[in-house]
């Protein structure tokens, strides 16, 4: 099996009648969401798509996205899955860049996704319930897999990685395989896993750890588009899930939710967290007050989203990202690609089955990072004596607001794009729910006026809603060095800015 | 001055005037969006006015700044400067417009900066790099011992100068010759003690020679030119010479291409010639019309009975070079002449 869409041709042939996603009462079997896919190729393919060209792919976690994600790779397509909140001049970046043929867009985030295909002059299909039907019921079914070779790239996920600007990282079919194989095994999932869909499934961690996971496993996927941690525990209790992938800030959410102990959460039995570290308190609350271990983990948008985990048959450390699974190998190095003394800071690298084919058409940065044959992380990490990984620090100018990652440098050079605005440098403050929320110190040009909430407007308008900066200050002068250079970490956040809630 | 690059092209080196001024702000906008975000660790669409006249007003003391000319067309190519933070320590930053890039004009202004800082009582550069700046982080790892210290998105080099009258490109030479796996000739003593007074005919460029003929002590020196290269950051021409008269010379060019191969697949910036003449002549001829900093010569090039009758080809390279020599000595196992 190459073509990881096979998968699911496998799963509706060995029981077509189990249920596969979920949505309130809408419920899809095996069979059902198969159907779904053929069509959705036939779609597709009607408009022209043919093996290895990208389709853009802007889809909330509703059953759409698995019917054109499986729709799309089935007819040997390369899927470019994008943020539903994403600005119009960013979709057009993704469009463009990765040389899509069309996109795939829900109809709330019409606008978006029709003014960057027009800029990227690509075909907008608009998915919307009722109509979207009627369009997937007027394609021709294609039941054949188009037959791939496991290095034919399936997915490319943008990122910045550790530098410049954002990057196509392009996932293998191989890749997808091995990452939901491992996925399974990791939480022991079978036919009788019910797995709570939360986690947008356009990110990587969404993608692989719960939609590719649950298929793989012949599971169910229940969908919940939107988190809110009543409705989450309401749902929990309602299909019985049992295996929930999250973000720190969600189980936050979950273990201080009032009404969290009038449901019944006995189903839970595995979860799984990563996007950023896991506060200890939450790490034992969790495990107290829900009965289900949360494993931690770690992996990038570059490996599939997996890498290492604490394994719940070892120790679980807490704070600690755990071991290197799935065949994957990791050291930690020195800027020489030196493995560092056991016990010292050093960078993540590492290479197995997850690691990307490539950075979409970016050959320089793709060599930079995979320097020796090794995936270079940007994370430093620490190696205990037993072989877990602890992060420490990091090399790549990243904000982590409540799990998903804010490049300050893409906020930054959308700033620039005002007027009145000389210099500005986007840094993370803390923040008591999400971890790290985006702040930005910024100095007008002389003689130019602007206020905080008007800057804060523009930059709603140019990049997504999980991205612009929440607060805003003004200064005269970034703090910079001797020749000229902007010192990041002497940029005072004053206290009003940190004080305040998302 | 001006020197000649890697590439064959030229720039003219002098310090930064207040004229230049315009020429500086027609530079920033030749920089792409990437290489102004290394320079100032932020997007940086405009340089302010204020700004200008900091970067281009200098002192020459507390504040150095070198400026890289294209003297076909007058344009700034490139900038260097250091700027004085404690009483022997200051922070270097350059900048290379984009078209200019990787030709060693970073390497050759920055090595002009480290003498200019020197002359002006800085023994020591700090500076913070992005860690992600691979590239300048070796250029700036060439200009003399090095501490590197990772600190999240950036690294802060620490690189104590070296004293005056070792030029820079010589450090990993010491090193080798302090290890013993090679025998510097009597030139390169000279030039290790203080330094000859100066003589604007003696400028060179960073490139060695080195000759080969496929035999496995061309092989020794051809490393050990690989190693001083990849050191110092310096090109290195591969010689290869048809003798006159000679029989069975057809392996030569192979001999040359082969060498150069390996001294690429190492990251080094390699160019093959193959000539005609005596061994000797031909090599320091290069070094000559390359302004090559330093000739890398095998000791063992001819038989024991024609070097008594002729000299070794070391012996005759060392006499009339115009640069450095340095001889490579094999053992009778085939290695280098460790502890010799």
């Amino acid at each position: 099996m190459t073509n990881f869409a096979e998968e699911l041709s496998a799963a509706a042939a060995e029981d077509p009648e189990r249920p596969a996603v979920k949505l309130d009462d809408i419920v899809l079997n095996y069979g059902a969401l198969d159907a779904g896919v053929a069509r959705a190729a036939g779609l597709l393919r009607s408009k022209g798509v043919e093996p290895g060209d990208r389709i853009g792919m802007q889809l909330p976690n509703v059953p759409y996205f698995p019917i054109v994600y499986f729709g799309a790779l089935r007819i040997g397509a390369v899927v470019v899955p994008m943020n539903p909140l994403l600005k119009d001049r960013e979709v057009a970046y993704h469009l463009s860049d990765s040389g899509a043929r069309l996109i795939v867009a829900w109809h709330g985030f019409e606008d978006a996704a029709r003014g960057g295909a027009e800029q990227a002059g690509v075909e907008a299909i608009i998915a919307k319930p009722g109509e979207f039907e009627q369009q997937l019921g007027a394609a021709e079914a294609v039941d054949d897999v188009v037959d791939r070779a496991d290095d034919d790239a399936a997915v490319i996920i943008y990122t910045s990685g550790t530098t410049g600007t954002p990057k196509g990282a392009t996932l293998m079919h191989s890749n997808l395989a091995s990452g939901a194989e491992t996925a399974r095994d990791l939480v022991d999932a079978g036919p009788e896993t019910v797995g709570m869909g939360t986690l947008p499934l356009f990110h990587v961690f969404g993608m692989n750890s719960v939609m590719n996971m649950a298929v793989r496993a012949r599971g169910l996927l229940t969908l919940l588009p939107r988190f809110e941690p009543g409705a989450c525990l309401e749902m929990i209790e309602r299909d019985r899930v049992t295996s929930f992938a999250g973000v720190p800030t969600m189980y936050t959410a979950l273990l201080h939710h009032p009404e969290r102990d009038k449901h019944d959460t006995s189903s839970l039995e595995l979860c799984v967290s990563g996007g950023s570290a896991m506060p200890v308190e939450v790490l034992r609350g969790f495990d107290e007050a829900f009965g289900a271990k949360i494993l931690e983990g770690y992996g990038l948008s570059e490996t599939t989203g997996m890498g290492s985990f604490n394994l719940p048959d070892r120790e679980r450390k807490p704070g600690s990202i755990g071991v290197p699974i799935g065949g994957m190998e990791f050291k930690a190095v020195d800027d020489e690609d030196n493995e560092v003394p056991q016990g010292e800071p050093g960078e993540i690298v590492m290479r197995g089955p997850f690691v990307m084919k490539g950075y979409w058409n970016r050959d320089d940065a793709t060599e930079e990072v995979m320097r020796g044959g090794w995936f270079h992380t940007g994370d430093i990490a620490t190696v205990d004596e037993e072989g877990y990984f602890f992060i420490v620090d990091r090399k790549k100018d990243l904000i982590i607001r409540g799990g998903y990652n804010v490049y300050p440098r893409e906020i930054e050079e959308a700033f620039y794009e005002h007027p009145a605005v000389r210099e500005v440098a986007v840094v993370g403050v803390p923040h008591e729910q999400m971890g790290e929320e985006v702040g930005a110190a910024v100095a007008l040009k002389e003689g130019e006026e602007a206020t905080a909430d008007e800057l804060r407007a523009f930059m709603k308008e140019r990049v997504a809603a999980y991205k612009y900066p929440r607060s805003i200050w003004f200064v005269d002068e970034l703090p910079k060095g001797p020749t000229g250079k902007i010192l990041k970490r002497e940029v005072e956040v004053p206290e009003k800015a940190s004080a305040k809630g998302g | 001055m001006t020197v000649e690059l890697r590439d064959g092209s030229r720039v003219e080196i002098r310090p930064v005037e207040p004229d230049d001024r315009a020429a500086l702000a027609a530079g920033f906008e030749r920089l792409s969006p990437e290489s102004r975000y290394r320079r100032f660790f932020g997007p940086m669409p405009h340089l302010s006015e204020r700004f200008l006249d900091y970067l281009t007003q200098v002192d020459h003391h507390d504040h150095e700044a070198l400026v890289a000319v294209d003297p076909e067309t007058g344009d700034g190519v490139g900038v260097a400067r250091y700027v004085r933070t404690k009483p022997d320590v200051a922070e270097p930053a350059v900048a290379v417009i984009d078209d200019w890039q990787g030709r060693g004009v970073a390497s050759i202004l920055l090595e002009r900066l480290v003498d200019r800082a020197r002359d002006e009582g800085v023994a020591r550069f700090e500076a913070p790099v992005l860690a992600s700046n691979r590239d300048a982080i070796a250029v700036l790892e060439q200009l003399g011992r090095t501490t590197v210290r990772p600190d999240g998105r950036e690294v802060q080099m620490t690189i104590d100068l070296p004293k005056p009258g070792v030029s820079l490109p010589w450090r990993s030479l010491l090193r080798e010759v302090a290890v013993g796996t090679v025998e510097p000739a009597r030139t390169l003593l000279e030039r290790i003690w203080p330094r000859r007074p100066g003589d604007p005919g003696d400028e060179r460029r960073n490139v060695i020679v080195v000759g080969t003929d496929g035999s496995d002590h061309a092989a020794l020196a051809v490393d050990t030119a690989a190693s001083l290269a990849a050191g110092s950051g310096a090109g290195v021409e591969v010689v290869g010479v048809h003798r006159f008269l000679a029989p069975d010379q057809t392996g030569i060019a192979e001999a040359v291409h082969d060498a150069a191969g390996t001294l690429r697949d190492r990251g080094l910036h390699v160019h093959e010639h193959v000539r005609r003449g005596d061994p000797a002549l031909v090599l320091t001829d290069l070094a000559d019309e390359q302004s090559a900093r330093l000739i890398v010569v095998g000791a063992g090039d001819r038989s024991k009975t024609a070097r008594r009758l002729l000299g070794s080809v070391a012996d005759f390279v060392a006499e009339r070079s115009p640069c450095d020599v340095l001889i490579v000595r094999a053992t009778e196992t085939g290695g280098p002449a460790a502890g010799k």
